[in-house]
This record gives C-alpha cells, structure tokens and sequence, in this order.
C-alpha cells in the first residue's frame, strides 16, 4: 500500500461509517417530525455510503475479503435504521402503560 | 437516603477530582511533545503519563462504583448489605491511590527486580500500579461484587438488570488478575494484558456503563422496566457478540498467528452496527420525550454518550481498524486520537451524565438546568474534539511519514519531529487541552452550584412562613 | 411478538456471548502455543547468539525475521538457561523503568518515544557507533542506555534512567530477542525502506 492509498482508503473507511450515522441521524429525526425531506436526506447519506463504498472496492488497496465485508455492511446498514425504529415502536407500544415508581 | 447513596456521593466526588488529576496531568505530558528536555530527569514523560492514564482508568472505575452504590438500593428497595464493609474499603481505595501516585512521583522507578513491582512501579500500561495496589483494588472489587450479590439474596430479587450486572461483575474481577502478570516473553505478557484491558474496556465496561445507563434512563426519561430489559439484552448480545472476538485486532502485531488478521479485523469491522442502534435508540428517546426533560444536563451527557461512542469508537474505530491500514497507523498518535475519542463518548460522558442525574436526587431539586452546564458541556467536547483532531492529523502524518515512507525507524522517528503536519497537530492537541481543562473548571463550578438554588429558595419560604 | 419478550434477548445474549467465549478460549490455546519461546512464532531465548535479520517474504508478501548463523551477544555464547536468565532480567528492568510509558514494544505501549520492536537492527547503531567511540552494536546500545540523556538526537532527548551496565545488558539482549519475533510484518519495510 503506498502511502497516499494508506490516508486515502482510511478516510474512505471513515467516511463510510460517518455517511451510516447521518444516514440513522435524519432517518430517526424524519420519523420522530414526519418530515419528508429529512428522510430523503438520509436516504441522500445512504446514497453517499453506497458511493464510497464503491470508491472503496475501486479505487483502494484492499484484500477482496475486506471489500466483500464493506458491501455486506453497507447493506446491513441500510437496514438498521428502520428495523430498530419499528422495534423500538413495537416495544414501546406494548409496554407504554408499565411505569416504574422508582422513589 | 441510604447508606449506600452517600458512599456513592463520596465516589462520585472522588472520582470528578481524579477526573482533574488526569486533566492536569494530560496538559502536563502534551508539553513534552513540544519541548523534548521538559523537566528532563525530574519527572520524565512516562511518570506524567501513568498519572493520566492510570486516574482515567480510576476516576471512571470510581464513578461505576458511585452510580452502583447510589442506584442498587433503590433498585432493591433496601439497604445495601456489607455497606460498612464498602465504606472501609472507599477511604483504603483513596489512600492506595494516593500513595501509589506520590510514590510514582518522589520514587519514580526501583532496580529491575521484584521489589520494583511489588512496591514503585510495575510498568506495564494502566496497571503500573505496584503489586500490593492492585491486591487493594482487587479487594475493593470483590467487596463491591459481595455487596451487590449479598444484597441481591438479602431481598430475595434479582432484577434483569442486577442479574447483567452481576453476570458481568465475575469476568470483571477474574480479568484483573492480569495486573499482577510479569511474563518474561513480551508476547505472552501483551497476550494476556489485552484480554484485561480490551475485555474490560470493550466488553465488561461496556455492560457495566449499559447497566448504568439503564437505570439512569429509568429515573431520567420515566422508562419502562421491560423495554430498558429489553433493550439491555440487545445490547449485551451485540457488544459481546462482536466484542468478543473483536479482541482479536490488538493480535495482528504481537507475535501471534495471523489467522487474528482476519478474525480481529472482522469483528473488529462489525462493533460499530449496534453503536448506530444506540444513537437511533437515543433519538428515539429525545423525541418521543419531546425535549421535556427537568434534568437537562444528565439528558444532553447521554445524547453525548451515543453520539461519541458512535463516532469515537465507530468511526475513529473503523479507519484504522482493517489489518491493511494498521499496519501503519498501529502505536501512533493516530491511536491516542481514537483513544481519547472513544474513552470520552463510551465512558466519560456516561458517568457526567449520571452525575447530574444522582445531583438532582440528592439535592431533591425540582429543575436541573442554568448557563454553567451549557459552558461546561460546550467547552468540554469542543476540547476534546479539538484534541482529537489535533491528533488525528499528527497521527496520519506519522503514519504517512514515519511508518509508509520511513519504516519505522530511529532515524524517521526523528526526522517526523520536524513535519509541520505532525507538529502543528500535537501544537493544536496541547491547545484545545487548554479549552478542555477550562469546560472542567467550570464543570466543577455547575456541580457544586446546579440545582441548590429552588432548595434554597424553599428554605426561604419555609423559613418566613415560619417567622 | 416474541422479540419484544426481553426473555428472548436474554436467551440470545447468553448464547452469543457463549458461542464467542468458547472461540476465543479454543483460539488463545492455540495461540499460546505459537507465542512460547520456541513455539512458532516466537523464537527461543537463545536466538540472541545467533544473527538476526528482517527481509521482505514475497510469499508472504510481509516483512519476516531470518534467523541464521552465529552473531555472539557481547562476545560470549549463552546457554539455554543463561540466556533466560538474562532475559528474565531485562524484562524486569524494561518494566521497573516504565519503558513502556515512553516506547512501544510490538507497538503497544506510549507513543511518545520509538518503536522498539525492531531497535535492535536499527541501522542508527552502526552509523552513529563512530560517534562515540562504540565498536559494536551490543556496546552502542549498552552505551546509550548507561547514558541516554548525554545522547540528544536531534530535538528528542531520553532521560537518565539509572541503568546500571548488567541491566543495560540484559535489556539490549531483549531488544535482540524480541527483534526476531515474527510479527506478521510489523513494523513495515523497516530495513528496506531506510535503504531507499
């Protein structure tokens, strides 16, 4: 790896996981507001992973292991924001009435 | 209010001063980057950073206990069983750490033999603490885990979360063991200290803070005890089922087989997924909660708990964190930028926020809220975050120069020094080290001050009804 | 819905921290194995009477260490036991003086002063050696370490650390030691590099 792929590829990686938080970020706050616009800007970051992700497989040094790992985890990612919101939804609904009085 | 809360009263205080040893002794050892001879053979570089390092390791273990002693008996409705036992054991805890850091200072280092490590310094990362030290913590942990299970069978109930924590408390304490290790063969020693340190801070401190933050999410936010269990599962499933093997990527480099490269850089890969489940988690909570929380400090230490985490251990995390790339960037500043990161977001702002939460108990204040904690907050992460990424371009730089170009050498150490990059980094660490200690000195103002003015004030009114 | 019954997560915490705890446990049995001395990844005490060196494996398409010859440690031969016990004593010195609060060993430790996984085949040694008079690597290095803070090198100064002349000894056949674990390629291009 030559030293400039080295800082390249890093930030690439970082970004990936960056784009996935704003991606959870705007879809939670979009659901919470229903506000349209932030949930297409969350998709818009999920966009931007999937590009990075693809920058990664092209344009870096990794093993094809690693790569194949980032594309399943770009997927995977894709996934969490709106399978733990409808958990979360769920488990709230049917539990809502259960306060503790804890003084 | 029980026994156990003032213990916890005295922890947590004990812990914010340590909390101000570390930070003094962190702007201490960022001199030494700029002037290489700074108090040269009268206290070196690595006297000033076992006291960082070791009081962070302290000041948040302090804080654990703290939150423990304060939540446990409200949790089990009844005294804490041993609590006289535990609070012999706070003053024998602060007197140990007491000693051992003057002796790391006056003493500094012995002869190489075993009276060294028994008594001055055993020189091994956050557990330098001589021998007779670590038998003192490792008491104080083993009456911690007695008073929690004692108290457990006493009321006849344990509780999910109890029932995590005290799952939890037994590879804790069997961990640290390791702190009395002195292998001869480097690679055995370094073997064995990572399942101590990233067991601890990667996994067991990681349920233990989760344990913390249930209970503090149940008296902040008024949460249900079925959904906090429920999401206290989730949890432990996913750190642990990532985390424990997630060990495996401080093996790439020790001497051990190389399958670790594959193993440590996969799971390693996936521990940032259930970190984004927390930070979905903690929006969820925020807007649901519609902001309407009375204890706006603990609130906002808690969002600063997710975001950090997610971001510091994550992200910082996940660019350095595949085989290819640490190669490279392993034992650099780009290290410490990550560490300081993640030991901030996963931990720190995790114990702050549960301060503030037991402040407005203890206080019974009716509303947590002002201008200091806003300052506090705001100059503590700008620190922080200036830090980071003050180190985070030192660290590339030396990656880049030092270990790509150079190989690692002496001579490309040295030659490292001169960089720009790498200097104009540590430069800007050391400064925004400054903005951090000033959010720390106003932190410790807030702290003495927040939420005393309405019980004041109701004094007041009682006293001139009174009259 | 059986995933909002905490018992469910309960259950899956439980079985996928099993899982896990039992890979590692079989894994580190393995691997304890690889990092004794002797074992495969980790060379016998007595390496130190023998040449190292560190070459670029094609195959491996890593760093490795080569182990060949005769190169005696301050002009005697160790045996077995000698050899670990000289060892055994460097190691106590390296830990009595907090080396690593300053330096990293397999790049673990403080990053405030080198790595020093490989110091032992730095080229510095025998570059700077006229300087002061030293014949040898061994000697330099013994040298250095009875008097680091007379050394500045460039603006980075090490401080006296009171190392008498058998510790620095015993450290220095650590250095040579630990230079000949095979560390999957850590630190990259070491040699090759500073020959660019």
């Amino acid at each position: 790896m030559t030293p400039q792929a080295l800082i390249f590829s890093s930030l690439l990686l970082g970004a990936f996981v960056l784009l996935a938080g704003l991606y959870g970020l705007f879809y939670s706050i979009g659901t919470l507001r229903g506000a349209r616009y932030l949930i297409t800007a969350a998709y818009g970051c999920w966009v931007l992973q999937f590009l990075v992700t693809l920058s990664i497989i092209m344009l870096t040094p990794l093993g094809s292991g690693w790569k194949i790992l980032i594309v399943a985890s770009c997927l995977v990612y894709l996934r969490i924001p709106p399978v733990t919101w409808r958990h979360l939804r769920q488990l709230h609904g049917l539990h809502e009435g259960g306060r503790l009085n804890i003084r | 209010m029980y026994r156990s809360q003032k213990l916890a009263l005295k922890y947590l205080t004990a812990a914010i001063v340590l909390f101000g040893v570390m930070t003094v002794a962190g702007l201490l050892t960022s001199i030494y980057y700029i002037r290489s001879d700074f108090l040269l053979n009268v206290l070196n570089f690595n006297t000033a950073k076992i006291l960082h390092i070791d009081t962070l390791i302290i000041w948040i273990l302090m804080g654990f206990l703290g939150s423990i002693y304060w939540f446990l008996p409200l949790e089990m409705e009844r005294e804490v069983a041993g609590i006289g036992l535990a609070e012999v054991l706070f003053w024998v805890f602060c007197a140990a750490v007491t000693i051992v850091a003057v002796v790391f200072i006056v003493v500094q280092y012995g002869g190489g033999n075993e009276f060294s490590l028994w008594f001055i310094n055993q020189g091994r990362k956050y557990v330098e603490a001589p021998r007779w030290a670590a038998i003192g913590i490792a008491l104080v942990l083993a009456v911690f885990i007695y008073n929690i299970i004692a108290t457990s069978l006493k009321a006849r109930r344990v509780t999910g979360i109890t029932g995590v924590l005290i799952a939890d408390m037994v590879p804790l304490f069997v961990l640290y063991f390791d702190a009395f290790a002195a292998p001869t063969d480097m690679s055995i020693d370094l073997f064995w200290w990572w399942w101590l340190v990233h067991l601890w801070v990667e996994a067991t401190w990681e349920i233990l803070i989760a344990c913390i933050m249930a209970w503090t999410l149940m008296h902040l936010l008024h949460s249900s005890r079925r959904i906090i269990e429920n999401w206290l599962y989730v949890e432990v499933a996913l750190v642990l089922g990532t985390g424990i093997l997630g060990l495996g990527h401080h093996y790439f480099w020790i001497g051990t087989p190389s399958y670790w490269l594959a193993i440590g850089g996969f799971f390693s890969a996936l521990e940032p997924l259930p970190l984004l489940g927390m930070v979905i988690h903690a929006i969820y909570d925020a807007g649901t909660q519609h902001m309407r929380v009375t204890n706006k400090p603990a609130f906002y230490w808690t969002l600063a708990e997710a975001f950090g985490n997610f971001i510091g251990a994550g992200v910082w995390g996940f660019m350095m964190t595949l085989p290819q790339i640490n190669l490279f960037s392993h034992g650099t500043q780009w290290t410490v930028s990550h560490a300081h990161f993640a030991f901030w977001g996963a931990y720190a702002c995790g114990v702050l926020a549960v301060l503030y939460l037991v402040l407005e108990q203890a206080r019974g204040a009716e509303e947590m809220d002002g201008a200091a904690w806003k300052w506090s907050f705001a100059l503590l992460n700008t620190g922080l975050f200036g830090m980071v990424g003050g180190l985070l371009v030192a660290g590339m730089a030396q990656a880049f120069y030092g270990r790509a170009i150079g190989g690692s050498t002496l001579s490309a150490f040295l030659s490292l020094q001169h960089q720009p990059w790498y200097t104009e980094g540590l430069w800007t660490r050391m400064i925004f080290g400054l903005v951090f200690a000033g959010g720390y000195v106003v932190l410790i103002f807030d702290l003495l001050n927040i939420g005393k003015r309405p019980a004041i004030a109701r004094e007041r009114v009682q006293q001139a009804a009174a009259s | 819905m059986y995933t909002q019954d905490p018992a469910f997560w309960r259950a899956g915490a439980i079985s996928s921290t099993a899982v896990m705890f039992i890979v590692l446990i079989v894994l580190t049995i393995d691997s304890l194995d690889a990092i004794r001395p002797g074992g495969s990844h980790v060379p016998p005490y007595d390496v130190i009477n023998q040449k190292i060196g560190y070459r670029f494996d094609s195959v491996r398409n890593e760093d490795v260490p080569t182990i060949s010859g005769e190169d005696r440690l301050f002009n005697r031969h160790y045996t077995k036991a000698e050899a670990a016990r000289l060892l055994s004593k460097g190691k106590l010195v390296i830990q009595s003086r907090a080396c690593m609060d300053c330096h990293t060993f397999f790049g673990n430790g403080a990053y405030y002063a080198p790595d020093l996984t490989k110091a032992w085949l730095d080229p510095i040694w025998t570059a700077w050696g006229p300087m002061y008079g030293a014949k040898r690597r061994d000697e330099a290095m013994v040298d250095f370490l009875m008097h680091s803070d007379r050394f500045p090198l460039g603006n980075r100064i090490m401080p006296n650390l009171g190392i008498s002349e058998d510790e620095a000894k015993a450290v220095v056949a650590y250095l040579k030691w630990m230079s000949a674990v095979d560390a999957n390629g850590f630190p990259a291009g070491f040699l090759s590099a500073s020959a660019r």
